[in-house]
């Protein structure tokens, strides 16, 4: 019990230290979710048009996916320097999969008579996409971009091995220091700015689901 | 020259794979042209060769005097109703918006009519209740209704029906196909229906087309398939069934009544025959 209390203690004592980590935590996954949506979404369609153009960008993303995250900051030290910036591109490599996979997926499992009828009564590519195909995908696009979400906020925390900004701050801090009520006062925070967020996006993406398809699958 | 024309028209696939296998064919204004054949015979691929869902390998069509290759594809389509057997509303989109598709990815955005909508539903036998809903909310049947009210949005001159009723039950295809031919009467428009249907094909069509391996079997009338076959295959393939069909519906109700009433035996009727 003591620890807990510790903890609060903690919160009271150095609040703006912990805010403005807070903040920037929010920040950085903010400009990461914005530049992964981005390419995610645009790359995801191109690859409707392309099956070639899929199949690479498929293996490259999984192939990404694979290396561990830790090693991946520490080539990104090396070339891109420490800070912000290699973190967010680390972020983004890591977040493009399900973006990417999901707008792919979600546009090729629209039902093709759907699809038919609408080129037969003259949509043109870009309306078909923007009017049929989107409209269709998105919840399932969505979930992609949620699952992101999450994992960005969570994968943000590790970006301040590299001389970032955020909740992982505390969190080395604590490691350093062997002050393991800073160590979980920031993994607390990571949490639960995790679970507030998955939480609005369940809600929305339920929303979304009742009005595309009339029905929470 | 008809108003759709097909010239010596082939669609093969990888080269000798003959789906479709020259066919002429010419259509007038106004006629309601039924393509009939065993599943594999081509006739989906020849209604979706008339708006350039399938190119044509060799030969040409004329949709008033203008050939297909020459129109510009998207106002081709939009100038011409599509309606196939699994319907394809928008599911995200209400049923006043489903019919309005295509004025809205028109250009011209003062085409969408309030009041089309709402003349459509009616004329397809729905209230316009149905309006705000959604396609989900909707049977089979009257989805199809949608379907056809959707085709005529725009005002085509030309329909074209993939199995349009194949999905739904009995009834209410009965019902479905006794309405596209009075809105056929009412509005003049040239359909080209295909079916698998023999009955339907019969009933619906004021010219029939019974297609073999791409090829036109023959062309004509219901009485002059059913009753002037020019081939064993003809003849085979229409049968009973195509001597039902061709049954005058008021004489047999006339028929069924009487024996319901114990004015006549079947077994008298068919010592009368005899």
């Amino acid at each position: 019990m003591k620890i807990i209390t510790d903890i609060l203690n903690l919160y009271k004592e150095r609040f703006s230290f912990f805010l403005e980590l807070l903040i920037q935590h929010m920040m950085l996954t903010l400009i990461s979710v914005s530049i992964i949506t981005v390419i995610g979404l645009s790359t995801g369609i191109l690859m409707t048009r392309n099956e070639g153009f899929a199949k690479v960008v498929l293996m490259v993303t999984n192939f990404m996916y694979t290396i561990p995250s830790i090693a991946l900051f520490g080539v990104l030290v090396i070339i891109t320097g420490i800070g912000n910036k290699s973190a967010i591109i680390a972020l983004v490599i890591y977040g493009l999969l399900p973006v990417i996979r999901n707008t792919y997926v979600g546009i090729n499992e629209v039902d093709n008579q759907i699809i038919e009828s609408a080129i037969g009564m003259g949509s043109t590519n870009i309306q078909l996409l923007l009017r049929v195909q989107l409209p269709l995908a998105l919840p399932v696009i969505f979930a992609g971009f949620r699952t992101m979400v999450i994992m960005t906020i969570a994968l943000c925390a590790i970006a301040s091995f590299i001389g970032a900004g955020g909740l992982g701050v505390a969190i080395w801090r604590g490691i350093t220091t062997n002050f393991p009520e800073m160590t979980l006062a920031g993994s607390l925070l990571v949490a639960l700015l995790a679970i507030i967020t998955d939480f609005i996006l369940e809600i929305v993406e339920k929303h979304m689901k009742k009005r595309i398809w009339g029905s929470v699958k | 020259m008809g108003f759709i024309e097909f010239n010596h028209v082939v669609k093969s696939y990888s080269g000798d794979v003959k789906v479709i296998d020259d066919i002429t064919l010419s259509i007038e204004r106004g006629e309601f042209v039924t393509i009939v054949g065993p599943s594999g015979c081509g006739k989906t691929t020849l209604l979706k060769m008339v708006n350039k869902l399938i190119p044509i390998s060799q030969g040409n069509i004329y949709i008033d005097g203008k050939d297909v290759i020459d129109w510009e594809t998207i106002s081709l389509r939009r100038s011409i109703g599509y309606v196939i057997q699994h319907i394809g509303l928008l599911p995200h989109l209400n049923i006043e918006d489903n019919i309005n598709y295509v004025p809205s990815i028109s250009k011209r955005k003062s085409g969408i009519d309030k009041n089309r909508a709402k003349e459509l539903i009616e004329l397809v036998g729905l209230s316009d209740d149905y309006l705000s809903r959604y396609p989900r909310q909707l049977s089979g049947g009257q989805m199809q209704r949608i379907g056809v009210a959707r085709a005529l949005t725009a005002d085509p001159e030309i329909i074209l029906m993939d199995e349009p009723f194949g999905a739904v039950d009995e009834i209410a295809r009965t019902q479905l196909q006794h309405e596209i031919k009075e809105i056929h009467k009412k509005l003049k428009k040239t359909i080209l229906f295909v079916t698998h249907d023999i009955q339907e094909a019969l009933k619906l069509g004021t010219k029939i087309v019974l297609l073999k391996n791409g090829k036109i079997e023959q062309i004509g009338t219901q009485e002059e398939l059913v009753f002037k076959p020019k081939s064993e295959y003809v003849k085979a393939f229409f049968g009973l069934k195509g001597f039902q069909a061709s049954l005058n519906e008021n004489v047999m109700h006339n028929v069924y009544n009487r024996i319901l009433l114990k004015q006549e035996t079947l077994d008298g009727i068919y010592r009368k025959l005899e």
